[in-house]
């Protein structure tokens, strides 16, 4: 399950770190890079940030190109994601 | 065009069409179409930074070009100012018609900054797309065209 979407945000040291960070608080399940990874293409201002938030649900991982879900078997660290997803919505709140 | 011509007469040469270039015969010169034609050049560029944690290969935005039709080969290079902020950063070409490249990766942990650069000849040129993709083995976040210090770049130059 790919959340793709753009949103204006404060970028600074760290950013990334700070979404995965606020991402792990907002479902306790989520395991960074394990059952789930985020991309982000950090535009400048008055540019948004494009997230690509994936989770591994469907027991793949998953890569977002033009517009398509590419699915690949998981390599040796990573595993399904089996906790609750949040809405766009309340992921959209936290980053 | 005035010239002497081999017997020392001034003659008239009318003028070429275009792109057309003057080259010289076994005794005078004459209007001839060339047979090279401009290669084909591309490139982007950008300072927008892109950072992922995946740990299996994924495309970095914008990082990605189509090559020209036909046969023939392209020299295509990926530079970027980068960081990781621990071990196991990879990259590499994907190519749609030549399938994916050896990887480049910095296994050490140290999160310095530091501009990388990867070229790759292609096998063909076919109208393939080519593109750059990431991961990091370790779970680490790579950044590049990090903190908008310096850019990321992609580009192509076609040749026979």
């Amino acid at each position: 399950m790919i959340f793709h979407f753009t949103k204006k945000s404060t970028c600074g040291s760290n950013c990334h770190d700070k979404v995965l960070d606020a991402l792990v608080k907002l479902i306790p399940e989520t395991i960074p890079s394990v059952n789930m990874h985020l991309s982000i293409s950090h535009g400048l201002k008055p540019q948004a940030h494009e997230y690509f938030i994936t989770y591994y649900t469907d027991g793949y991982h998953e890569n977002y190109r033009d517009g398509k879900i590419i699915k690949t078997k998981f390599n040796e660290n990573q595993s399904k994601f089996t906790g609750n997803l949040p809405s766009e919505k309340e992921i959209k709140k936290v980053v | 065009m005035m010239y002497g011509n081999s017997s020392s007469v001034l003659t008239e040469l009318a003028a070429g069409s275009e792109n057309q270039v003057l080259a010289m015969g076994a005794t005078n010169p004459n209007w001839i179409t060339s047979s090279s034609t401009t290669p084909t050049r591309q490139y982007v560029t950008t300072t927008v930074q892109f950072s992922t944690n995946s740990t299996s290969y994924i495309d970095v935005t914008s990082m990605s070009i189509t090559l020209a039709s036909g046969s023939g080969k392209s020299i295509v290079s990926f530079n970027s100012f980068y960081q990781q902020s621990g071990s196991s950063g990879f990259w590499r070409w994907e190519c749609s018609t030549d399938g994916t490249q050896q990887e480049s990766k910095i296994t050490s942990t140290s999160g310095e900054k530091m501009s990388i650069c990867l070229p790759y000849v292609t096998q063909t040129n076919s109208s393939q797309t080519v593109k750059i993709q990431t991961k990091n083995d370790n779970g680490n976040t790579n950044y590049f065209a990090v903190d908008g210090e310096g850019g990321s770049t992609i580009w192509s130059w076609e040749f026979t």
